[in-house]
């Protein structure tokens, strides 16, 4: 007797694939065929139901199918069966009686020798896994039948268990359904099987993305999460599956770090989305628990996917992903035209054939720098001088100030921070236990760090281990540096540390340099999260680079727009931790957001001809001395000749730019005292970045000048004279040198007042100065002003006058007049417990000193270091000042961003580097629907 | 090629153009700008430095030992009440309540003519007001001549005083020049010349800490077994690049070169001119001492004084006659002149005075002069244009670099600028013997005070 099998297509929208389907199904001796159109298509043989879901529809279909039909065969418009596919499901039917639901071996729509899927099950962990996905069909897989769940992809399912389960549930997500029903089968009684002799090509249309929104209703992405979480809530016993409901927050936070660490940034929103629709959305959930006993649980779980299956999954993506990255890497070759033998070895995963940095005998270079700056040797834990200021000496208070909204100085005031303050803590993290200590050896060590940047990026455009290290030497004593080191501008120094590193990291990510290596996915994704951490810290230190980087970027995009997917992830920490200053300088005063962070130091000068030499100080107070940097100028116009002008041109012309922009950073003046006062009333600019910049990209074409010289003698000759004309001479000008640095502990306060400020409290301190013209004045911290405390925003709003500035104002002028009958209210209303008049020789500052001794209200504390201090004598707080919280929404976002950069720049070596790519369902595109 | 050259020559003349392209600079934001604040002046108080001290006791001997000879009389004046008290031998005066700042609130100057076996001498000093640094410029320590440094603390907290000397060799490093306690309330007398012996002309800086104290040099003159000549030296009240002497009165001149020509040791009856110069760099001076009126013909000196160096430079040829004395510098000076007095027919019979330079007066000045012997107001015009001024009430002029010379009687006096800006010393003669109280206007900060609050 003839099986009567009435054959359901589900279609929506897809008229061009529908047609294929119907005509192979026509083909395939079905008794009835019912065509349900979901989408607004108009189709005269369908039954139409707008909107429907696919329960919905196959429901419809199953309403309208003849009496006499047994079997409902399910097939979607994109799934076209192939040759006898009914025939064999069938089969398989006839063979065993218990079998409920049969689903065929889907085959790939334009490739039929290729398996998308054939079977579905679950992890341990709750994830959706396609048993076989992208393999060639060599009927490795055909012994195979019973199985957790099949797709409704050519799914044939027997009327009666349909009606008897009630169909597909409604309601709960497209991609849980099939797996529910599935399972509901099997709970009922029944066998679910896969038949690998038939075979369907499948288009995947939903699971590609290609399907409008209506359908999935979500992203492809989130829609498999929220059916993992559905199944999760349906199958798993009350209890758990309420603790699961409960910890569904933390478990999706803890997803998201998982996913950034596994380098899968493109999973995070759909996690995250599909994560909050299951807990808001749990009453729903839980109308579709499954009652499941234990010993049928237990009977399911015999159907898990196993330990092994996961990890030969995972092994078969990392291989899959390694020969995709050698075939890009191929094909960035063949771009080049070089040579075959090259191809060889990269296709064989040796990319990289020079020297590394060790090999090269970079650390011998890196001690030998370290050795001439003996003079940063450090004799104690905090550097003071120029424009360093020892950190907080407690974390916690590092902590606070980055990225804070809320500046302490005064009475406290609603600023944003500079990003810079993130790059202290940064840097104050490597030694948390007395943060200073790291700027300290930081500044100490620049040349030697700044070696290993160069050195790295230098080998993007040259393969010649001496020119490597030729080229690194000059950027460490480039006099750029050499002049911020001396003169202890801290993010002038970092920000030509990270400099070569950025560069470094960027080109990783956009496959530039003369040398092609084998990179994986994820190994890219740590190459974008150091790239966007370093960019980030490059933008806080010397906020004037960011117009230069961004017309680099541009041209990096440009020139490898495949990997913009890549590339634009680099700007997110940046954008995160300047955004609260950007809105704030656009707001008030544009040209703030250029302003450098730290303590203002003044510039000595700006002329053009020393900014072409790298520099704004003359070497020694010697102005020819600047000359020696000539020589590599020379030197990188030689590049223009060679034969990879192109390239030189493009650096130098970058350079160019940055030199440009480092004349107009020197000419632009910003307001100098805020949190720490100075001697004049505007500060210029530093362009000390901007001239590495420039460096940099002389030295690059150097290198390319250098290592087109093909003739022994003439390459000895030009060598020798970049070593005596610059290298020496510049290595003898940073040995000779002197910095205007005193080390000390990091207590910028006098002892006294310091003291008072461990206890806590609401005491604030008075700072005098006496200026020629005026005296300025200043309350700040009992704890003193340290270099985090520093603020580009309060220095642009200090010109402000407000009723605090006008206290603080009366009271100062009162003090220095000798005192008067408000003295001590107006004391009390600041909450100023101490007075501090800064070490000077001035006359006025004696004349103050004076002044403030004939003050009924203080008492001379003496005299220390830091200057004089006067005690009031009976201090008494009546400002309350808020002790504002660490935290703000800003700065919990820039934090969260900066912590998945940080995860992702940390690289998953080995087996866990692949972890989760069972989820590589998703990409390897097929659906399950 | 062609793209080669081309290259090299596109980037070499973009650096070019980039490196000499004249880059205005613009400023981002504003600066905090001082505001004025209305602060109420504490009571002015002036220090009259007592006494003349007399060092070694009654036979000239005993060691650290000092004590004052006779009194001083004190001639003030003021709009309010004047309070006065003894801070150890000197007198502290205080004038409550006064509206305003200034020589009208208080001014006051002392003067002593003293005649005993160990001091002999003219002594007056414009009462100043305590300042935690004075310069003091005159005194002199070589054979024969005692120079004692006079600190007073009128505070109620002691203070600690560092001395920096700058002789003609340039800074001076002696023990016993820092950390001298003044207790408060009490003078304190350093003897400069066992601190800085034989040494002729210097400057004292006095940097005290703690409080403001009251400096004054006292110098006296022994030639031979005669004590003949003593007086005050007061602090420098303008240390400029232009700067006027008023008072050099020259008497007896033919007297002093008759002395001269008998005994070196009156060499120092010249009038002699001397130059500190405080800055780091050399200064260039010219001194050009002109004449009160056309019969008297002055002189010029041009000369240099190193770094951190003072000077004396004595002025010849000048006959009897009233001068003034215009220094212009490169440098910021300090100038004063030590102008003797000489008459054979007197016993003792020379005397001196340390003019200093004058303090630029452009208001109201009140002047209260002494009742004892003849008080002559020399007054001089440092500027480029004529100052005009009343006296009392009458109109007077003095031209451009110009002097006048005018005898006036005892009590207070009103002098008002109205055009112009003068300084000026008050000369006083008792019987041949000299001295000069020096027109100063002293004004606590007050009224308002401007403070930039960052």
């Amino acid at each position: 007797m003839k099986t009567f099998v009435t054959a359901i297509i589900v279609s929506h929208n897809s008229a061009d694939f529908l047609e294929q389907t119907i005509a192979a199904t026509k083909s395939q001796n079905v008794d009835q065929l019912i065509i349900v159109e979901t989408g607004d298509a108009e189709n005269p043989n369908a039954i139409t139901a707008p909107g429907a879901s696919l329960p919905q529809a196959i429901a419809l279909a199953e309403r309208n199918a003849a009496p006499q039909a047994e079997w409902l065969w399910i097939l979607h418009d994109d799934s076209a069966p192939l040759e006898n596919a009914l025939k064999e499901l069938l089969h398989v039917v006839e063979l065993s009686p218990s079998v409920a639901v049969v689903g065929p071996k889907l085959m790939d729509w334009n490739d039929h020798k290729l398996i998308s899927q054939q079977g579905l099950t679950l992890t341990r962990r709750g994830a959706l896994f396609s048993l076989v996905s992208d393999e060639l069909d060599q009927s490795q897989h055909d012994a195979v039948d019973d199985v957790l769940a099949v797709g409704t992809a050519g799914m044939l399912v027997k009327r009666t268990v349909y009606s008897a389960l009630g169909g597909l549930t409604e309601g709960i997500p497209p991609l849980a359904a099939d797996i529910d029903f599935s399972m509901r089968v099997r709970l009922a009684g029944h066998r679910v099987v896969v038949a690998p002799q038939s075979r369907v090509a499948h288009a995947a249309l939903s699971l590609r993305g290609k399907r409008d929104r209506t359908w999935l209703r979500v992203q492809p992405k989130s829609a498999l999460r929220r059916a993992e979480l559905q199944l999760r809530l349906s199958f798993a016993p009350l209890t758990s599956a309420l603790l699961f409901w409960f910890f569904l927050p933390l478990i999706t936070l803890g997803r998201l770090v998982w996913r950034v660490w596994t380098k899968r940034p493109d999973r995070l929103i759909g996690d995250l989305a599909a994560g909050a629709w299951a807990y808001l959305t749990v009453a729903a959930r839980f109308r579709h628990r499954r009652r499941v006993s234990s010993a049928g649980r237990k009977a399911l779980r015999s159907l898990y996917a196993t330990k092994q299956q996961v990890r030969d999954e995972k092994r078969q993506n990392a291989e899959q992903e390694e020969i995709e990255a050698r075939l890009e890497a191929h094909a960035q070759l063949a771009e080049r035209d070089q040579s075959s033998p090259n191809t060889e070895q990269l296709l064989l995963g040796a990319g990289d054939t020079s020297k590394t940095f060790i090999a090269a005998g970079g650390l011998w270079f890196a001690l030998g720098l370290a050795a001439l700056s003996f003079a940063w040797l450090p004799a104690a834990e905090a550097i003071t001088g120029g424009g360093a200021l020892p950190l907080s000496e407690n974390w916690f208070e590092l902590f606070k100030r980055a990225g804070a909204s809320w500046q302490e100085l005064g009475n406290g005031f609603a600023l944003p921070a500079d990003p810079f303050s993130w790059v202290l803590l940064a840097i104050g993290s490597l030694t948390f236990w007395s943060p200073s200590l790291a700027l300290t050896i930081l500044i100490f060590l620049a040349k030697s760090i700044a070696f290993f940047g160069a050195f790295k990026a230098i080998s993007l455009f040259t393969k010649k281990t001496w020119v490597r290290n030729l080229g690194a030497l000059s950027y460490a004593l480039w006099p750029a540096l050499t002049e911020a080191q001396l003169q202890l501008r801290v993010p002038a120094v970092i920000a030509q540390l990270i400099l070569p590193l950025l560069i470094f990291c960027v080109a990783k990510v956009a496959l530039f340099g003369v040398e092609l290596s084998v990179r994986s996915r994820q190994q890219i994704w740590t190459w974008v999260g150091l790239s966007g951490l370093l960019l980030a810290l490059e933008v806080a230190s010397a906020p004037n680079t960011a117009p230069v980087i961004l017309v680099a970027m541009i041209f990096v995009v440009i020139a490898r727009i495949k990997r913009i997917g890549y590339l634009i992830w680099i700007a997110l920490p940046t954008a995160a931790i300047f955004g609260p200053l950007f809105i704030h300088s656009l707001l008030n005063n544009p040209l703030a957001i250029f302003a450098d962070p730290g303590v203002p130091v003044d510039l000595a000068s700006a002329a053009g001809w020393q900014s072409l030499l790298g520099a704004t100080v003359y070497p020694l107070e010697i102005w020819y001395l600047s000359f020696f940097t000539a020589v590599p100028l020379l030197f990188a116009l030689l590049a223009l000749i060679t034969r990879r002008r192109a390239v030189a041109l493009l650096s130098l012309g970058l350079g160019l730019l940055a030199l440009a922009s480092a004349r107009i950073a020197a000419a632009l003046e910003y307001p100098a005292s805020g949190a720490t006062d100075s001697a004049n009333d505007y500060v210029s600019g530093s362009p000390h970045a901007l001239l590495a910049i420039w460096g940099l990209a002389v030295i690059a074409s150097a290198a390319i000048a250098l290592e087109s010289i093909r003739r022994r003698r003439a390459l000895q000759i030009v060598a020798t004279a970049l070593v005596t004309l610059f290298v020496l001479p510049s290595a003898a000008i940073t040995a000779v040198a002197q910095p205007n640095a005193s080390w000390g502990d990091a207590r910028v306060m006098p002892a006294l007042i310091a003291a008072q400020a461990k206890q806590g409290g609401q005491v604030r301190v008075l700072v005098i100065d006496a200026g020629a013209e005026s005296i300025t004045s200043a309350v700040i911290p009992a704890d003193g002003i340290q270099l985090e405390d520093n603020s580009t925003a309060y220095r642009f709003a200090a010109a402000k006058s407000s009723d605090y500035s006008k206290t603080v104002g009366q009271l100062t002028a009162d003090l220095v007049a000798g005192g008067g009958e408000k003295t001590a209210s107006e004391l009390s209303a600041v909450n100023v417990g101490y007075v501090l008049v800064p070490k000077s020789k001035s006359i006025e500052s004696a004349d103050i000193a004076s002044s403030l001794d004939a003050v009924a209200e203080l008492e001379s504390a003496g005299e220390t270091d830091f200057g004089k201090i006067w005690r009031v004598r009976d201090f008494q707080a009546t400002a309350v000042i808020t002790d504002a919280s660490p935290w703000s929404i800003t700065k919990a976002l820039q934090f969260a961003i900066l912590i998945s950069f940080v995860l992702l720049a940390i690289p998953t070596s080995g087996r866990k580097r692949t972890a989760g790519s069972s989820e590589i369902f998703v990409d390897s595109g097929e659906s399950n629907d | 090629m062609i793209k080669q050259i081309s290259a090299v020559l596109g980037i070499a003349i973009a650096a070019t153009a980039i490196t000499i392209l004249p880059i205005q600079n613009i400023q981002a934001g504003e600066v905090p700008s001082p505001t004025e604040f209305e602060v109420q002046a504490k009571a002015l108080s002036l220090i009259c430095p007592g006494a003349a001290m007399n060092t070694g006791g009654a036979n000239g001997t005993a060691v650290g030992s000092f004590d004052r000879i006779g009194s001083a009389a004190i001639s003030k004046n003021s709009t309010v009440g004047i309070t006065s008290s003894s801070i150890g031998g000197a007198t502290l005066l205080s004038a409550a309540g006064a509206n305003e700042q200034g020589s009208a609130a208080l001014n006051a100057g002392q003067l002593q003519n003293a005649a005993s076996a160990r001091l002999n001498g003219l002594l007056g000093a414009s009462c100043q007001a305590p300042s935690a640094q004075h310069w003091l410029l005159g005194g002199d320590t070589s054979t024969g001549r005692e120079t004692l440094l006079l600190l007073s603390n009128p505070s109620t907290v002691p203070a600690t005083v560092n001395l920096e000397v700058y002789a003609e060799g340039g800074r001076v490093q002696a023990s016993g020049l820092s950390g001298i306690a003044v207790s408060a309330g009490e003078t304190q007398v350093v003897p400069l010349s066992s601190l800085i012996p034989e040494t002729r002309s210097f400057a004292v800086h006095v940097l005290s800490g703690g409080a403001s104290v009251g400096a004054w040099l006292q110098q006296r003159t022994v030639r031979g077994l005669l004590y003949s000549g003593a007086d005050f030296v007061s602090p420098v009240t303008t240390i400029a690049k232009s700067l006027s002497i008023p008072g050099i009165l020259v008497r007896g001149a033919k007297d002093a070169a008759a002395l001269i020509a008998i005994n070196d040791d009156y060499q120092d009856l010249m009038p002699a001119l001397r130059v500190f110069n405080p800055t780091d760099k050399p200064a260039t001076f010219t001194a050009e001492i002109f004449g009160a009126n056309d019969k008297t013909f002055g002189t010029v000196i041009r000369d240099t004084v190193p770094a951190k160096t003072t000077k004396d430079f004595t002025i010849t040829g000048l006959a009897d006659g009233d001068y003034a004395a215009f220094v212009s510098s490169d440098q910021s000076l300090a100038a004063s002149v030590r102008l003797p007095r000489s008459d054979k027919t007197k016993k003792p019979n020379t005397d001196f005075t340390w003019l200093q330079s004058g303090q630029q007066l452009n208001s109201t000045q009140q002047i209260t002069v002494p009742s004892a012997g003849i008080a002559k107001l020399a007054l001089s015009n440092p500027t480029t244009k004529s100052a005009n001024f009343t006296l009392n009430g009458v109109a007077l002029t003095i031209k451009a670099q110009g002097t006048l010379v005018i005898k006036v009687d005892a009590g207070p006096i009103t002098l008002k600028v109205t055009e112009g800006a003068i300084g000026g010393n008050l000369v006083v003669d008792v019987s041949g013997a000299l001295t000069n109280l020096a027109l100063v206007d002293y004004r606590n900060s007050g009224s308002r005070v401007a403070v930039k609050v960052r």
